[in-house]
């Protein structure tokens, strides 16, 4: 609702909202129109002089006269009695008791004559004798006693100054001066003018007085109602004006009143009522002090106060900004020292204030304005182009106004200045209370904690930024345990307070008098009275939460700019001094209340930032803690676990993974067994510094540097190669090497999120202390996370026991058949194995033969895979390696025996040889006869007569002919080398059939070397194609194979293995193998070296 | 006026009711573990009827409180229309195995309302099974056994078949005879790590035959020996590139999808029982970063990429599972249910995939 009340003062500063140009010319004809007709009216009976009636005090007679002087006279005598003669006690009391009524008798006679005398003086005095004339001299004679009421001054006529007065007294006798003001405003020795002027000039002074005594009762109404009057008033009185010439020449034209020469007279001399100070005192023009008065009032010009009254920015104004509302007995309140109260009003006390701060609920549109580009991310400072991608994007400004209050001056600035480096807040309503309600949800979503969950954080603020991430920290820490809804709210408070704190640099620049930045951009504005009129400031704030991704602390910006108010956009005078220059035309009103942004933009200046930059400001707030220090142990049993991979060349260590975008892996450290922690690291926040306190406390082990912490990472334990420093012999760990294995991960979370605790407990202190921005989280891995009932613990039998499996895919009912075959496809595996050689050996029969495999896996199997004989008949096989054993049967059919055909053989060969004539027939019959005994060794074996076998073979290597025997004859030659090729191949079957390692290292080298001569020598002597002589190398390399085969499984000696293998290589090569040792054929026996 | 009230308040009145009462008629009955039943692992498995709207199975064991999410099954409109063609059921194979008389609780709450609508409790013993009666039981270790030395044997064979094509190559001498080797080498080594992953494969298995047993603690060495093998042999199997850790496994058959270490899986599964959530996501997350990595092998076709990619997306879901097992955090389980779908399409963020392991 808007009151009557209001629209009356509007209408008094020509500011009511509809038709406010007519208003306010009504306004002035109202008030400087008025008096001058008043004047015309009047100018006749001007011209008649009265008296001005004044009370009469009881009458000094002769009597009193004589009786006074005898009185003195005694008293006198009494006095020289006590101060000269040696009195007795008695006598003294008796003489003090006889002077005391003397001496009041005296006093009250001289008062009496006094007062008699100053009425007799005054009855001497001729003054106007006009009724009316008297009529206002009475009326300023009231307004005299209630000045002196209101100031505690005695009355003219003794008597105490009496009660405070009230604001309805006050009016009274403005209404009572009312008519005056209407006298004709005539000039001369007879003129009128002056006693119009007077009567204005104390009725405007009245109304203001009243205004202030309703102000003390709280009557905000009457209070504002009687100001505006009052203002209107001497406003009118300030500026008078010849009739007909609005604004001209307006001082000159005032003539003074005379200089009074009794207290009485000095009724009219408003300002200056002190009796005591009479007659030093010397009359002034009453413009001259309704200028005074105005610039104690109002400061900013009658106008201009209305429009920015209007508009919303002086909205509940706090009047003890204003020296005349200044409550002098004001009692302190509940904050009664500083710091609980603003510096500012701790230096101005408690009845007045040097500052006055208040929210706008809307602000200027051409400030509003300048504001999208930083709610849009993108947006310059400085010169610089920022672009942030917001998370909660900035959607409201926040306006605050500032206006300083003419009491403020150099000196309490300077008194202010020495506290301000203690002081935490200047105001006492600091903008955070006014936009903490908005900021605290958004703070709550952006800082994205569990609800209600005790967490921790740290908060630093980044000083004054140009592009957001410099140094220049203040740092509040957070409290464990507290509700989140109350966190965040500190947690803002804090925030704002350190802004707030910040800008304080534009606080003193804004309340300096002598400041050229700030005055000089409007001009240097000028009171009524020539001094320069406070600024009036709009503070701009806007804040919003940077979208820094989960992993990253939030990030909070705040953009402040400021904006003074400029009086001449809309008085649209060059020059504001309102000591000069009238302003009763606001030419640019219409546009300010209408919120035309042309309009706003020349009202509100931005403030320069030259010389210091206190136009523009802005702050991060990093929500990231100065050092996370973690201490991590480890459960003692997986502790033993991992340190038992600790070697001279292996360590065990920690890694931290840092998230995007500082990714990037950090060694911190080898894992300590006997330590209090067992793995130690701190995170140091970059602007921190190298030299922050809490730095050296960690200096105990591993740290690392980064440009902003993160609110989790990721631990890796791995064990890695460790090398040794040559000078130091420090261990150097290689734990970025491809070797490098992992043996456990796990995040460490030291901010919790919803659903995401912290992954250890977290405090604040630091070895004992305390430090802000610092968080430590000691976190224990390889514990359960939560009581819960016992498992049972593993038991002591091998996880896997260790067995040997026979491959049945040849076997029936549990028997292996080798039907007719005297050998049998052998597989078998032994589970598990860790990477080794593996020899098993195979019992077959009465026989035992050897197998191998090789393992490169871990907990693997070890295939044992061979060709091995089988023995005529059923037999038991076992097979046993590394303890283990597993058994089969075998069977093989003896099948069609070739001992009868052999034996005929070796009958008819030795028929021959018994009958053979020539040497030609001789020697094919030797051939035969020893051809024959090779015959009757296979037959032997495949009977199963192995040792006979071996027998038989060899007689032929060592009874029959050497091999040079038949020389002469290239075929023969042949022929008989082929024989004793074929008896060693023999007698190397029989010594692999019965598992002979001896005689098979002797069969297999003769074996290999007969068969390698015989085929040289036959291509030495064309026996063959030149394909055949071509390919001889691969031929030989196959007979040594074999050989190889046969003599590992019958266990033959490694050194004889070795070498065969060597040879078998070497014809590998000539054979047309580039790379020989890629052999499947090469049968695998034990350790050799490496194998590719 | 009076009249539309009255309409109002029975219409909110019939909502309540109807979603009250959905919750309302909700029954559940535990199928396993019967009552006073002796196992060697507890394993929850209860049927729900009139279930139509989510609910939540919460089931207390052992000092531990699992939740499982029921959905409604919707109605079967290719056969009965109209009808629900299964009752939803709940099912938890994650319960620790604690020796001992045991009780387990389960109640099945509403999301709506968060109360209770239904509620059974059984007793049971559990009694870990001996040494010589699992040796004697159906999950005997042949199976591990037979996979280990078929593992074994298949290394043996591609050896030879590698020596072979090397020696056939290094006679012969010509480009195309080299070209096969380089094939056969690359198969070798794709065969190697199918070796390797079947042998981590059959120490998972060994290990979910020790849980089966009632014996967790030897299953964690089982799974435990599974992870050293793969530390120790990872950088065997691998042509050389490595990524996020893991070795890029190319397989010269396009469409061949490599094997993947299954006790990553495994070990997951082992740490929920634990109660340990961290670990066991920092498990299913290897698997998935596994799968990942193995996604980006050059060699592999559309399908097979895709199939690696499914297969971390699958991981994610199983992980998801878990998480809302044990946090009853729907929104946890959301985050991690849309990164499967981000894997599977593709669309992840990074190379290794959507890296939920702190969340």
């Amino acid at each position: 609702m808007v009151d009557a009340g209001h629209n009356r003062r509007l209408a008094l500063f020509g500011l009511a909202r509809t038709g406010y140009v007519v208003a306010i010319s009504m306004v002035a004809a109202l008030l400087l129109a008025a008096p001058l007709t008043g004047l015309g009216r009047c100018a006749d009976a001007a011209q008649t002089a009265g008296q001005l009636s004044v009370p009469k005090p009881p009458e000094f007679t002769a009597e009193d006269a004589r009786t006074l002087a005898a009185a003195h006279d005694k008293l006198m005598e009494i006095r020289g009695r006590l101060a000269n003669e040696k009195l007795s006690t008695d006598e003294a009391t008796r003489l003090t008791n006889e002077g005391v009524p003397l001496a009041l008798l005296t006093r009250s006679l001289d008062a009496k004559k006094k007062a008699w005398e100053v009425y007799a003086k005054a009855q001497a005095i001729p003054i106007a004798s006009d009724p009316q004339l008297t009529k206002l001299y009475e009326a300023l004679f009231a307004y005299q006693k209630l000045y002196r009421r209101q100031f505690r001054m005695a009355q003219p006529d003794g008597t105490s100054a009496g009660p405070e007065p009230m604001g309805r007294e006050w009016e009274a006798v403005a209404d009572e001066l009312e008519p005056f003001t209407r006298l004709p405003m005539t000039v001369g020795k007879k003129g009128t003018a002056r006693y119009a002027m007077r009567a204005l000039l104390v009725r405007g002074e009245a109304l203001l007085y009243a205004s202030v005594a309703y102000y003390r009762k709280k009557e905000t109404d009457r209070q504002l109602d009687c100001y505006a009057r009052g203002c209107a008033a001497l406003e009118a009185v300030s500026r008078p004006t010849e009739e007909g010439t609005p604004g001209k020449a307006w001082i000159d034209r005032e003539q003074m009143l005379e200089m009074p020469e009794h207290p009485y007279a000095g009724a009219e001399f408003a300002g200056a009522h002190d009796p005591s100070l009479y007659p030093a005192v010397r009359q002034v023009e009453s413009s001259v002090r309704a200028r005074q008065v105005l610039a104690e009032f109002c400061p900013w010009g009658v106008r201009t106060y209305a429009a920015l009254t209007e508009a919303g920015i002086f909205k509940g104004l706090d009047w003890r900004i204003l020296q005349p509302y200044v409550d002098a007995d004001a009692e302190p309140g509940e904050n009664t020292s500083w710091p609980d109260r603003s510096l500012l009003d701790y230096f101005a006390g408690y009845g007045r204030k040097y500052f006055w701060e208040h929210t706008l609920r809307n602000g200027p549109s051409s400030i509003e304005a300048d504001f999208d580009a930083f709610r849009a991310g993108d947006f310059e400072h400085r010169g610089k182009k920022i672009r942030v991608k917001w998370r909660n994007a900035p959607k409201d400004v926040t306006y605050t106004v500032w206006v300083v209050s003419p009491m403020m001056s150099g000196t309490v600035l300077s008194d202010v200045v020495g506290y301000v480096t203690d002081a935490a807040q200047l105001f006492a309503e600091g903008f955070e209370a006014v936009v903490i309600d908005k900021l605290q949800d958004a703070a709550i979503a952006a800082i994205d904690t569990e609800s209600d969950a005790a967490i921790f954080t740290s908060t630093s603020t980044i000083g004054e930024s140009e592009t957001g991430d410099t140094a220049g920290v203040t740092y509040t820490a957070r409290r464990l345990g507290a509700p989140m809804a109350q966190l965040a709210k500190d947690n803002v408070e804090a925030v704002l307070g350190i802004v707030e704190k910040g800008e304080m640099e534009v606080l003193f620049e804004s309340i300096d008098p002598r400041s050229e930045q700030v005055h000089d951009l409007v001009g240097n504005p000028k009171t009524y009275d020539g001094s320069v009129i406070n600024p009036v400031i709009i503070r701009a704030y806007a804040t919003g939460w940077e979208d820094t991704g989960e992993n990253r602390f939030p990030r909070q910006w705040h953009y402040l700019r400021y904006y003074e108010f400029d009086p001449r956009a809309l008085s649209g005078l060059d020059n504001y001094d309102l000591s000069q220059e009238s302003a009763s035309e606001l030419p640019g009103l219409k546009g300010f209340l209408a919120d035309e942004a042309a309009v706003q933009a020349n009202a509100w200046r931005l403030l320069p930032d030259s010389p210091k930059r206190i136009g523009t400001r802005m702050y991060v707030t990093d929500h990231s803690p100065d050092m996370q220090e973690l201490e991590i142990n480890v459960a003692k049993d997986v502790l033993d676990e991992w340190m038992k991979k600790d070697t001279r060349d292996e360590g065990v260590v920690g890694v931290i993974r840092i998230p995007e975008p500082y990714a990037g892996e950090y060694l911190m450290g080898p894992l300590k067994a006997d330590g209090k922690v067992t793995l130690g690291y701190a995170l140091v926040n970059r602007r921190a510094g190298p030299d922050a306190p809490f730095v050296a406390k960690v200096a105990w082990h591993a740290r690392q540097t980064l440009p902003t912490l993160f609110r989790q990472y990721q631990v890796r334990i791995l064990v890695c190669k460790k090398g040794h420093d040559v000078v130091t012999g420090n261990p150097m760990y290689y734990y970025n090497d491809r070797e490098a294995y992992e043996l456990a991960s796990f995040p460490v979370r030291f901010t919790p999120t919803k659903g995401n605790p912290a992954t250890g407990k977290l405090r604040g202190d630091l070895g004992g202390e305390s430090y802000k921005g610092v968080v430590v989280m000691a976190q224990t891995y390889g514990a359960p996370t939560s009581p819960r009932a016992a498992e049972a613990p593993a038991s002591a039998t091998p996880m896997l026991p260790r067995v040997i499996s026979i491959d049945t895919s040849f076997m029936k009912d549990g028997v292996v058949s080798a039907g007719n075959s005297a050998e049998f496809a052998f597989k078998a595996y032994l589970t598990p194995c860790e990477p080794g050689d593996y020899h098993a050996t195979v019992q077959i029969g009465a026989y035992t033969y050897h197998v191998w495999a090789r393992v490169d896996g871990h907990g693997a199997s070890a295939a044992f895979s061979a060709t091995l004989p089988a023995p005529p008949g059923r037999n038991n096989v076992v097979v046993s390696c590394d303890g283990a054993t597993a058994s089969f049967i075998l069977e093989r059919n003896l099948g069609e025996s070739q001992l009868d055909w052999a034996n005929g053989e070796l009958v008819k060969a030795q028929q021959a040889l018994n009958t053979a004539s020539d040497a030609q027939s001789q020697r094919w019959a030797i051939s035969s006869f020893w051809d024959a005994h090779v015959d009757m060794a296979w037959a032997l074996v495949l009977a199963g007569q192995y040792d006979q076998a071996k027998q038989y073979a060899a007689a032929v290597v060592q009874k029959g002919p050497p091999a040079q025997a038949f020389s002469d004859n290239a075929s023969a030659t042949s022929a008989w080398m082929g024989i004793r090729e074929k008896a060693f191949e023999r007698l190397m079957d029989a010594a692999y059939y019965s598992g002979d390692s001896v005689t098979m290292g002797f069969a297999a080298t003769g074996y290999v070397k007969e068969s390698t001569d015989r085929i040289l020598y036959e291509n030495a002597n064309d026996m063959h194609s030149a394909a055949i002589i071509a390919e001889h190398p691969l031929y030989i390399s196959t007979n040594y194979a074999r050989a190889i085969r046969l003599a590992i499984a019958a266990g033959a000696d490694a050194s004889v293995l070795e070498q065969l293998e060597q040879e078998y290589l070497s014809w590998r090569v000539r054979a047309g193998f580039k790379l020989p040792q890629y052999d499947n054929n090469l049968i695998y026996h034990g350790p050799r070296g490496d194998r590719p | 006026m009076r009249i539309r009230v009255g309409i109002a308040l029975a219409a909110a009145g019939l909502v309540l009711q109807m979603c009250l009462g959905a919750a309302a008629q909700v029954t559940m009955t535990i199928t396993s573990p019967s009552e006073g039943q002796t196992v060697a692992r507890p394993y929850f498995r209860a049927r729900l009827t009139g279930v139509t709207e989510l609910v939540v199975v919460r089931v207390d064991f052992a000092g531990t409180t699992h939740f499982i999410m029921v959905r409604p099954v919707p109605p079967d409109t290719t056969t009965r229309p109209g009808q629900r063609a299964v009752e939803p059921g709940a099912d938890d194979s994650w319960l620790p195995i604690v020796p001992g008389k045991q009780e387990l609780t389960a109640s099945v709450l509403s999301v709506k309302g968060k109360e209770i609508v239904a509620k059974q409790r059984v007793t049971l013993t559990v009694a870990p099974q001996s040494d010589a009666e699992l040796a004697q039981g159906i999950y005997g270790f042949n199976k591990i056994y037979s996979m280990l030395n078929g593992a074994a044997n298949t290394a043996r064979e591609s050896w030879a078949n590698f020596c072979t094509s090397v020696d056939a190559a290094s006679r012969s001498n010509t480009g195309e005879s080299w070209e096969a080797v380089r094939y056969q080498a690359k198969l070798y080594m794709a065969t190697r790590s199918d070796e390797f992953h079947a042998r981590t494969r059959a120490y998972a298995e060994l290990a979910d035959i020790y849980v089966n047993a009632g014996r967790p603690a030897d299953a964690m060495r089982a799974a435990e020996e599974a992870d050293r093998i793969y530390r120790a042999e990872r950088l065997n199997t691998s042509s050389g590139e490595f990524f996020g850790g893991f070795p890029v496994i190319y397989d010269p058959r396009p469409a061949q999808n490599v094997g993947s270490p299954a006790h990553f899986a495994c070990l997951a599964r082992l740490y929920v029982m634990k109660g340990d959530l961290e670990t066991a996501c920092s498990w299913y997350q290897k698997a998935i970063d596994f799968q990942n990595a193995q996604a980006e092998a050059a060699h592999l076709d559309a399908g097979a990429r895709q199939r690696c990619r499914d297969e971390a997306g699958a991981t994610y879901r199983q992980a998801a599972g878990i998480v809302f097992l044990l946090t009853n955090d729907m929104t946890r389980y959301q985050r991690w249910i849309d990164a499967a779908s981000l894997t599977s399409a593709g669309n992840a963020s990074n190379r290794s995939g959507v890296n939920l392991l702190n969340q």
